[in-house]
């Protein structure tokens, strides 16, 4: 035994090398020893529990064999059999491969321990390994490794040993008969009772029958083959024997394969109650059938032996699975009734999940309770989930009033045949063309009331600003809401459209309508310059601006008017012409004699009156084209309620002759409508108007474009020549304007051009040399940082106003405005420092004329102050606010100001007079200079703004449009009027002087 | 054998020749009696007919434009169906059975001295007042005519301007410059004031007309056009006791500047229909041309030197030759005198329109649309529309603006535009510059009824209702169908007798009009 196997071998090796090396082994081995054999004492535990475990583990395994053995012979309930299967099996496992892990840990961890305190001799722990081998405890293929690997280095380490096999098969193999045994002896010391199925059938629970089993014959390795159908996807299913009741969807193709134990001549099996039918008959006493599963969960197998004895199953249920519908879920659903136009889009996202697929997606219409249209929007193949998005548009064809939309989304059940799930129902307002064009003809008429409002308002506006009255700052506020309406409006009327409408006539209003709100920007921008600077309110502009927002909205006003004169002439004539039809039709019935034609017939001219009636009403909007007054509309008013009367009292041919009457006046409205009435000729007019004005207008904004014609066109020498080609478009247009009757409006209109035009050269040649270089940036900047004659930022402002329109991008400007702004509230800060300082100066210097007080230390304060002030000055970078001028001045007066408190220090309060004087002259100066500069900026930079879009500006933080009011202006000049002439009464004599050279200075 | 046939044929032939003879003699006899408006005469050959026993389409025929110079329709309609086929056969027959076809069911009405007759509906709110307006032109005419006539005179008034033309049987020419008036088949024949859009001076036209009606029996027919016009057209505000020489505007300036530039109508350009000359514009200057001329005559040389012409005429003298033989100097000094006169009694007169094309009125207010002028004038028709739009807004400041600068771009005052800016006018509270609008207005366009309707609404505003019951009788003498009138007159005047009558009008007009 000992060189037979590997262990041996091993044991062998170490024993040799124990033998050469005895005097290693001292006390250190002593105590390792013992704790070595507290361990190992725990590891043979380990062994034992390891054996019982093994037992247990295959003596269950056993019986689980030969209890799943009486399931599949159909004596036995599958599943029990199944976990006393499993709990054996686990219990083999536990036995062959958790405790023999645990134990080599164990066994490990002794070695470990002797490395510990033998100092990791390998010899020793050679040794001790040995006799592991020795007492069979290395089972575990890991320790064995381990070992192995150790007893190499050992080898090496000493002799040069060649290792060897030190595992071998553990003795275990009695515990594999032992668990057998146990188990024969556990079957046969049993009650060895007839088993009890239980079958059981989904959802209802049948009774309990038994299973009768002839002796000798019974049904065994029973084998249920599951083919589940094609579109679910899943896999083949096989059973085993004894594995019980089984479900499956319908469809699910069902093989059983089994044994009767005794040769067999006829295999036969039925569906419910239905007949037998043959199965198959396999070897000798093998069978087999094969079936498609249905609705049907019961069936039935009957085997006949060669005996001829008969062997039938129970009724054997199987568990019919059914396929669910689809889950839908409405991600992006309208919550309300929605209004769609043929052709327009109605976007619905869904999310759809099926248990073995998804099929289609239909869209579903129906009216009335009744499905009148099925649209398939997807044809999906299988997924589980998804996700959709469907539109729905309706066509030309749909039929107008309400619609029920859902969505019909299907599974792919090719076996029961796809099952569906709706969608909630969306109510959907399918717009005629008739509807389309009311609402049009609505939208178009609002606009136009909102237009003419607004017409009206400017009107009084213009009428004040031209009379030169009084100004009323209400004007501009109500002119601003009736323009907010306008332009929400027009909106409006561009987003409903109308496809019948004359579409030069709808382009003409969208182009007059853009003028409107273009020619209102301007009349904005000026609003705002006035409101920023009453003083240098040029009033003439804002007139300007004005007779041309009026004049568009004039414009405005005609083309809508004609569009929707014409559409109310349209739908007039078309109920018109349906009513006279109607007469027909009912005087053809009455003709007949078929009472329920004439029935019929009058209930349509009924109908037809009514909409004749409503929209000879809709006409009374239309003051000059209004029908309702002419004979033949108003003999038709009682027509239908005297052919009725008439009919009511049998007397039929007197009704065929009032509906002749009827039909001539409608007629004769017709012909006035479409022949001889005015329509046409006012149609004319207005087209008229509409072209001249329109020429006016395009010759208007010739000079503009010019400008810009000279920068794209011919930047490099187009800039004298474009100006000169300029200035005799303005003068031809002045002649075409003159020419025109209304002096007093296209005058000025003239002139307004001509001023613009023809302003000082400086800015228009400033002008060209940025647009000859196409650098309008540069052009700008180079003027903003300009000299001081340059600094005239009104003009600056006009300039840029004709800049703009050569179609500079709204960034550009917005950034050059925001400079403005900047610079604008520099200068407010820096000038409210300094008439600060200027005060507090003024009244220093006053104490200091009197007799006592001590205020140079005061006046030296100040001067400090303004010291500060000019430093902070010279570190503004921008030109406006930093500039040398300003610099100079802050330090004249601040030296000055020490000048005077030294000299009051020295106790001269004459020079001090001097010296104050001169400071506060300085800083006067410099007050007024500053003063001047951010006049000029506000209204520059007003205009900036305005030019912008934005409402917003640093006066005036509010959107509403404030004119001050004439009031205002005459308080405040009589405000100033008595701050003079108390200030000069009491200001002290010497004083008097200069507060009366400062207030009347302000005062101007 | 032979011989006896022949003699017994010339004894059965010649009789019935000698009868045809006498017949055709009657026949003559009665024609000539109706075109000198004898119809005594026509009647006594009726009658010699009828005793003789005379048959056939000529005597049927006869028959027929006796009882159609008489008014008898049914009588006219009756025989013109036995009257022979033939081109004057068939215009004769078109124009009795025009005339049958609204008169035979016409409401009559007797006067002393007038039969009016109307079709049923709204005519007979001018009824009364057209008998009162004819038995003053009987009395004034009378006066300057000397002939009261005996016999009723029959007047018909016609609905529309296709019945009046159709029982007219006048050409399309007259039609086409607005004759609204004939005298004709010895009675008169009008168009009722509710065929044009705001009437048209009804009264006068009465007035006109039977001053025909006088000069064809005093002239027996032979009066040529324009002298029948012209003694007409200065007859026919008689009846108000106007002796004045009325001249629209715009015929005064048309006449002024033709005599000045040699334009004027010739008188044998007129022949025998004034109304079929070749423009609006002539008719309108022929009729101012003949009007002086005989206002010129009648101012010069007195009334009876008229009746004198006449009474040549009648003889058989050319008219001209019997103005120039009364006159004195010959006829050309006559229109040399004229001219002169024309000239010299003329100021440039205002700026009128001289034909005025009115609009369909507009719904609420009488007030047209739009007339010639503002149809002419695309920035006035323009302006004048924003401001009926605004106006249709309650946005009275703004639409008054806008017919401002509409009547600015107009080159002449348009009277539908002066309306509109009174009634704004009213609205605003400044009823002093509404009437001093309207005045100016109403010179240069007397005829335009609306005027007249808004002059009275804002006399009343100003409280000056004796003047505003004036306008109001002004406007009934143009378009009585104007319910305002009534209405207004119901509510202004103290007279329960002519508040009674207004509102029997209104209750007629309500009627006729549903």
């Amino acid at each position: 035994m000992a060189g037979g196997t590997p262990g041996s071998a091993a044991v062998s090796c170490i024993d040799e090398m124990h033998a050469t090396r005895p005097d290693e082994l001292d006390e250190r081995t002593a105590r390792a020893a013992a704790a070595i054999e507290r361990s190992l004492a725990a590891v043979r535990r380990r062994q034992r529990v390891q054996a019982a475990t093994l037992v247990l583990g295959f003596s269950l395994a056993w019986i689980g064999a030969v209890w799943l053995t009486a399931a599949a012979l159909r004596i036995a309930s599958a599943p029990a059999l199944a976990l006393t299967a499993f709990v054996g099996v686990a219990s083999i496992v536990a036995g062959e491969v958790v405790w023999p892990w645990l134990r080599d840990r164990g066994t490990l961890r002794t070695a470990g321990l002797l490395d510990r305190h033998l100092g990791g001799d390998p010899v020793v722990v050679a040794m001790e390994l040995a006799s592991g081998v020795r007492a069979g405890r290395w089972a575990n293929p890991w320790s064995r490794d381990r070992i192995s690997g150790h007893l190499q280095q050992v080898a090496r380490a000493v002799k040069g040993v060649k290792p060897a096999q030190v595992l071998a098969w553990p003795r275990r193999a009695p515990l594999a008969v032992l668990g057998p045994a146990i188990a024969l002896v556990v079957l046969v010391t049993l009650p060895w009772a007839r088993p009890r199925l239980e079958p059981v059938a989904a959802p209802a629970r049948s009774e309990v029958d038994g299973l009768a089993s002839a002796p000798g014959a019974a049904l065994q390795d029973v084998e249920v083959r599951l083919q589940p159908p094609a579109y679910t996807g899943l896999e083949v299913e096989i059973l085993p024997s004894g594995s019980g009741a089984f479900s499956a969807l319908p469809g699910t193709a069902v093989t059983v394969r089994a044994h009767c134990g005794v040769p067999l001549q006829e295999i036969g099996f039925r569906v419910g109650g239905g007949p037998w039918q043959a199965g198959e008959v396999r070897g000798r006493d093998g069978l087999g059938l094969s079936f498609v599963l249905g609705r049907e969960s019961r069936y039935q197998v009957r085997a006949t032996t060669v005996e001829g004895e008969i062997v039938e199953s129970g009724p054997l249920r199987i568990v019919v699975l059914s396929d669910q519908a689809p889950e839908v879920t409405e991600a992006s659903w309208p919550t309300d009734d929605v209004e769609l136009r043929p052709g327009e889009r109605l976007p619905l996202v869904l999310g759809a999940r099926d248990d073995h697929g998804l099929g289609a997606v239909d869209v579903v219409l129906s009216r009335g309770g009744e499905e009148v249209d099925r649209e398939r929007v997807a044809a999906l193949e299988g997924p589980s989930v998804a996700d959709l998005s469907v539109a729905w548009s309706p066509g030309a064809d749909d039929p107008g009033g309400r619609h029920l939309l859902h969505v019909e989304v299907f599974d792919n059940d090719t076996v029961s045949g796809p099952k569906a799930t709706r969608t909630t129902a969306v109510t959907v307002w399918v717009l005629t063309p008739r509807e389309l064009q009311r609402r049009a003809l609505a939208a178009r008429a609002g606009l136009l009331d909102a237009v003419l409002l607004a017409l009206g308002e400017h009107l009084l506006w213009q009428h004040a600003e031209q009379e030169g009255g009084p100004v009323d700052d209400g004007h501009a506020t109500r002119a601003s809401q009736q323009m907010a309406a306008v332009l929400a409006m027009a909106a409006e009327v561009r987003a409903l459209g109308d496809p019948d409408a004359d579409p030069a006539a709808l382009a003409t209003v969208g182009a007059v309508v853009d003028d409107v709100a273009r020619s209102w920007d301007r009349v904005q921008r000026q609003i705002r310059r006035r409101t920023i600077d009453p003083r240098r309110a040029r009033g003439e502009e804002l007139r300007d601006a004005l007779d041309g927002h009026v004049l568009n909205l004039e414009r405005a006003a005609l083309a809508l008017d004609r569009l929707v004169t014409e559409a109310r002439w349209d739908a007039a004539l078309a109920a018109s012409r349906d009513a006279s039809a109607a007469m027909e039709r009912l005087r053809q019935a009455i003709a007949s004699g078929d009472m329920d034609a004439i029935g019929r017939a009058e209930r349509d001219l009924e109908r037809a009156m009514a909409e004749y009636h409503r929209q000879m009403a809709a006409l009374q909007d239309t003051p000059s084209l209004d029908l309702a007054n002419t004979p033949a509309a108003a003999r038709t008013a009682d027509l239908m309620q005297r052919v009725q009367a008439l009919l009511a009292e049998g007397r039929h041919a007197e009704a065929m002759e009032l509906l002749s009457q009827g039909a001539s006046q409608m007629a004769s409205l017709e012909q006035y409508a479409t022949g001889g009435g005015n329509q046409a000729e006012l149609l004319a007019q207005l087209d008229a108007l509409i072209e001249q004005v329109e020429g006016l207008t395009e010759e208007q904004g010739r000079t503009n474009r010019s400008m810009a014609d000279l920068a794209t066109d011919n930047p490099a020498a187009g800039a004298p020549a474009g100006l000169d080609a300029l200035r005799q478009q303005v003068a031809t247009l002045r002649r075409d304007v003159a020419a025109l009757r209304d002096e007093s409006m296209h005058e000025r209109l003239a002139e307004a051009t001509a001023t613009r035009t023809g302003r000082d050269d400086r800015y228009l040649q400033e002008a060209d040399e940025g647009l000859s270089t196409g650098d309008l940036d540069r052009a700008i900047e180079g003027i903003a940082r300009g000299d001081s004659e340059l600094l005239d930022l009104v003009q600056i402002a006009e300039l840029y106003a004709d800049v703009e329109s050569t179609g500079m991008d709204e960034a550009r400007f917005g950034a050059w405005h925001e400079a403005l702004m900047d610079a604008e509230s520099e200068h407010l800060a820096l000038l409210e420092r300094i008439l600060g300082i200027e005060r507090q100066w003024r009244q220093a210097r006053a104490e200091a004329a009197e007799p006592g007080r001590e205020v140079a230390a005061g006046q030296r304060q100040l001067a400090q102050q303004v010291e500060q002030l000019r430093e902070e000055l010279g570190g503004t970078a921008h030109p406006m606010v930093g500039g040398d001028l300003q610099r100079g001045m802050l330090d004249g007066a601040g030296g000055m100001m020490e000048a005077a408190a030294a000299e009051l220090e020295r106790g001269r309060p004459d020079r001090a007079l001097g010296d104050g004087e001169e400071a506060e002259g300085r800083l006067r100066q410099l007050r007024d200079q500053l003063d001047e500069m951010r006049s000029s900026a506000g209204q520059a930079g007003g205009m900036a703004m305005a030019a912008a879009g934005s409402w917003s500006y640093f006066h005036q933080g509010a959107d509403t449009v404030e004119i001050p009011p004439p009031e205002r202006y005459r308080d405040l000049e009589a405000l100033r009027a008595a701050a003079l002439e108390a200030v000069t009464e009491d200001a002290p004599p010497e004083y008097r002087p200069h507060n009366d050279a400062y207030y009347e200075e302000l005062v101007r | 054998m032979t011989r006896v046939v022949r003699v017994l044929c010339l004894a059965v032939l010649l009789p019935a020749g000698a009868a045809w003879a006498n017949t055709e003699a009657l026949l003559i006899r009665g024609y000539e009696a109706i075109e000198t408006f004898d119809l005594d005469g026509a009647r006594a050959v009726g009658r010699e007919l009828d005793a003789t026993g005379a048959r056939g389409g000529e005597v049927a025929l006869y028959r027929a434009i006796l009882a159609r110079e008489q008014g008898d329709h049914a009588a006219a309609v009756a025989w013109v169906g036995e009257a022979s086929a033939g081109p004057y056969e068939d215009v004769v027959r078109r124009t009795i059975e025009a005339g049958a076809a609204w008169m035979t069911d016409a409401v009559e009405l007797h006067s002393e001295h007038f039969v009016l007759r109307h079709t049923p509906g709204v005519d007979a709110v001018m009824a009364s007042r057209a008998l009162q307006v004819l038995e003053a032109s009987y009395e004034a005419l009378g006066r300057d005519l000397g002939l009261y006539p005996d016999d009723p005179v029959l007047v018909e008034i016609y609905p529309t301007s296709a019945a009046f033309v159709a029982a007219a049987g006048l050409p399309p020419e007259a039609v086409a410059n607005d004759t609204i008036g004939l005298c004709r088949f010895d009675r008169l024949l009008i168009t009722s004031p509710m065929a044009a859009p705001f009437g048209y001076p009804w009264a006068d036209t009465l007035c006109h007309e039977y001053a025909h009606h006088l000069v064809n029996h005093i002239g027996g027919g032979r009066v040529p056009v324009w002298l029948h016009e012209g003694i007409a057209a200065f007859g026919q505000r008689r009846w108000r006791g106007d002796t004045d020489l009325v001249l629209d505007p715009a015929s005064e300036r048309l006449l002024v500047a033709a005599v000045r530039d040699g334009g004027t109508v010739g008188l044998d350009e007129i022949g025998n229909c004034l109304s079929c000359l070749e423009s609006k514009e002539r008719v309108q200057l022929a009729y101012a041309q003949v009007h002086t001329m005989v206002d010129h005559l009648v101012r010069s040389r007195g009334i009876d030197e008229l009746l004198a012409v006449l009474a040549a005429c009648r003889a058989g003298a050319d008219a001209r030759d019997a103005v120039g033989a009364v006159w004195g100097e010959g006829y050309a000094a006559f229109e040399q005198s004229w001219s002169g006169d024309v000239l010299r009694r003329r100021d440039e007169p205002r700026a009128a329109v001289l034909s005025l094309q009115l609009d369909q009125p507009a719904g609420g207010e009488d007030v047209p649309a739009a007339d010639s002028l503002l149809a002419d004038t695309p920035d006035g028709a323009a302006h004048s529309r924003l401001g009926d739009l605004l106006l249709d807004r309650g946005l009275m400041g703004a639409a008054l603006l806008e017919y401002d600068r509409a009547a600015a771009a107009l080159p002449e005052a348009s009277p539908s535009l002066a309306c509109k800016q009174a009634h704004v006018l009213r609205s605003l509270e400044r009823p002093e510059e509404a009437r001093a609008l309207l005045d100016d207005a109403r010179a240069l366009y007397p005829e335009f009824e609306p005027l007249s309707v808004h002059l009275a609404s804002t006399l009343e505003a100003l409280g000056d209702r004796p003047a505003a019951l004036r306008a109001l009788d002004d406007a009934e003498l143009l378009n009585p169908f104007d319910p305002r009138i009534h209405a207004w007159r119901m509510a202004w005047t103290d007279d329960t007798d002519l508040a009674e009558a207004a509102r029997q009008a209104l209750e007629t007009l309500q009627e006729g009009l549903r």
